[in-house]
């Protein structure tokens, strides 16, 4: 599903030069539901980006469903975001200006299918996150989990093979955190391959698979489970 | 077509958008009215007046005090005499005032004697001896002009009023409107003053009269009379294609070397008399040009102000929409499609503006009514322009990164 190989980023701004991510290999398959963690800075955000084309990468190949991406053109980078992956951000990057329904059917449009498939497309993502009967409301006149849900409604209504979610529920408080996960949980149980970024050890583990990012690279992940059990023995005897 | 979720969205933050689209209003309005108006001022100047303008020399004599008849007349003869002796000049006339000169008589004409007879109609009248056809370079429609023997002579202005001449020539424009059954050439019209008899002997294609803001500048009348006396005396010089400026250059010194004693002045070229006649119009032209022209600037500036804020205010939204696949020409169109709607809702006040404003001018200016076709003209040019102005600020969102997406800043 998604193989990446030897993945180097490096972000250049005037003299300095950060590495973002140094040959880095992870490869995700069908069905999975993969959680990434990793210190703030440990290029958990970069790898996304990447994974889900939204930037380049300097060296490395990327093979996302079996096809080459690492050469491809903005269109063709585009039409694959569109028809491939689904987004959910940390902020929902939800359109303030937008209701729900249109919020939902901006990708469709930019899939082009027609408005009855669209409006058939958006009410079933609609009612699979719970929220069929808010299609006319604004995202200001939801709560932070509702909005949430309508970002998964949005990056659920084009089909993708894969969901990107970047810190899905760190805007959220942990009910609604809760409800986030377990629509993932969900979604994954359906079919659709997740990868989640997240430094919140709890979420990791509900995931099928965590692997665990320092310096830009996949590091062994005993170890950062060893890290949290230490913080969590910590903290129980702090308590 | 993405209309009514930007639609909607513009509605959601409608101030900007509505203070763009009033200016794309009062653009459109001013736009259509401006150039109505510029287009017929245009038209105004560009009428060809029947005289050959390319190659004519005019100039005023003032003599130092009135001078008798035969020896008025003998000076003319004189100077005339000179003048086509000048090298370059084809032809010499003596007149009582220019044509276009917003100086001159203004005469009525009538089929009949009868003194309420309708068919009264004022022209501009110009007096004229028998080279004044070749002089002017007027082309002569059908009859003749008329010759030597006709030229009656007259001491003065009162002498002439007391006497008129049997023979006349006019005007095709006059012989329209005075006789519109097309049966002008032979026919008698009368002075509407005193209603004296003459016979119109020929019609010349076109000489525009004295008087060029009047809508009756077409029609005009020359009777066969020299004045004497000199107290508004014009010699009318035509000359051979190309020498006009020489001509120019000497004709002072031709003159005064028949006789020093008087005053030439306003040398001039029938250019310069043009100029001079339509000089209002060329002024108002110019300032309604740099009216709409300011306007269009304005209007230019507030699209591209507006769709550059927005692009600023929406960067986050814009890598948004590139992350869920759009793509730069997605984007690129988004704000086309924006600044488009901006316009075409100003374009919509604006046409009821535009004719508003065109019922008051005409009421008030008694301005012609607005063509219609100025409104579809006008809208299509602020679509243009609305595009143009957009196209930068779109270009730039379409240069924003999707990664701008998973950005915290």
């Amino acid at each position: 599903m998604l193989q990446m190989k030897g993945i180097s980023k490096v972000y250049r701004a005037d003299v300095v030069q950060t590495s973002a991510l140094r040959d880095f290999n992870l490869t995700v398959d069908e069905g999975e539901f993969v959680a990434v963690t990793g210190p703030s800075g440990s290029g958990k955000t970069t790898f996304l980006n990447i994974a889900g084309l939204l930037e380049a990468f300097d060296a490395g190949s990327y093979l996302l469903d079996g096809q080459d991406v690492s050469r491809l053109g903005d269109d063709a980078r585009s039409r694959i975001r569109n028809e491939k992956i689904g987004f959910i951000f940390q902020g929902f990057n939800l359109i303030a200006d937008l209701n729900v329904f249109d919020n939902v059917d901006v990708p469709l449009r930019y899939r082009g299918f027609r408005a009855a498939e669209r409006a058939q497309r958006i009410q079933r993502a609609l009612e699979l996150v719970g929220l069929a009967s808010r299609g006319k409301h604004l995202p200001s006149q939801l709560s932070g989990g509702q909005q949430q849900r309508v970002a998964i409604a949005r990056a659920l209504a084009g089909e993708p093979r894969f969901l990107l979610a970047d810190e899905p529920t760190g805007n959220l408080d942990s009910v609604m955190a809760r409800q986030v996960m377990e629509l993932l949980e969900e979604i994954n149980g359906r079919g659709t391959t997740i990868i989640m970024v997240t430094h919140d050890p709890e979420l990791a583990r509900r995931a099928r698979r965590n692997v665990h990012m320092l310096d830009g690279q996949v590091t062994d992940f005993t170890e950062f489970e060893a890290a949290i059990r230490v913080r969590e023995t910590r903290a129980a005897a702090g308590a | 077509m993405e209309i009514r979720p930007i639609l909607s969205a513009l509605l959601r933050n409608r101030t900007g958008p509505l203070l763009v689209a009033l200016q794309v209003a009062i653009t459109l309005a001013v736009l259509c009215n401006a150039a109505f108006i510029v287009q017929q001022r245009l038209a105004k100047m560009d009428r060809p007046s029947g005289y050959d303008e390319d190659n004519l020399v005019t100039l005023q004599v003032i003599n130092f005090g009135r001078l008798p008849k035969e020896a008025g007349l003998a000076a003319i003869a004189a100077d005339l005499g000179a003048l086509r002796a000048m090298p370059g000049v084809v032809a010499a006339s003596a007149t009582a005032s220019l044509p276009m000169s917003n100086a001159g008589f203004g005469w009525g004409f009538q089929r009949t004697a009868d003194a309420n007879d309708p068919t009264n109609t004022s022209a501009s009248l110009m007096l004229a001896d028998q080279y004044g056809l070749e002089a002017f370079g007027l082309q002569l429609e059908s009859g003749r002009w008329f010759t030597p023997e006709e030229i009656g002579t007259a001491a003065d202005f009162a002498e002439f009023g007391a006497t008129l001449p049997a023979t006349v020539v006019i005007s095709r424009a006059l012989a329209d409107q005075l006789f519109p059954d097309g049966k002008a050439l032979g026919a008698t019209v009368y002075d509407s003053s005193t209603r004296a008899p003459a016979t119109v002997i020929g019609i010349v294609e076109r000489a525009q009269g004295y008087f060029v803001n009047n809508p009756g500048v077409e029609r005009s009348a020359f009777y066969p009379v020299v004045i004497a006396s000199g107290e508004s005396l014009y010699y009318v010089i035509r000359t051979r294609p190309g020498e006009r400026a020489a001509v120019q250059r000497e004709v002072e010194s031709a003159l005064l070397a028949v006789d020093p004693r008087r005053i030439l002045r306003d040398v001039r070229s029938f250019g310069e008399i043009r100029a001079t006649a339509y000089q209002n119009d060329r002024a108002m032209t110019i300032t309604l040009l740099t009216v709409i022209a300011l306007l269009v600037a304005v209007t230019v500036l507030g699209v591209f102000g507006l769709m550059s804020f927005n692009v600023n205010r929406r960067r986050k939204q814009i890598g948004t929409r590139r992350a869920l696949g759009a793509r730069r020409s997605d984007v690129v169109r988004h704000f086309l499609l924006e600044g488009w709607i901006v316009t075409t809702a100003g374009a919509v006040i604006g046409v009821a503006l535009a004719v508003g404003l065109s019922v008051w001018l005409v009421s008030t200016f008694d301005l012609p009514k607005l063509d219609w076709r100025y409104l579809p003209v006008g809208v299509l040019a602020l679509w243009i322009v609305g595009q143009l102005a957009a196209y930068g600020p779109a270009r730039r969102a379409a240069g924003i990164e999707p990664a701008t997406a998973t950005r915290s800043v």
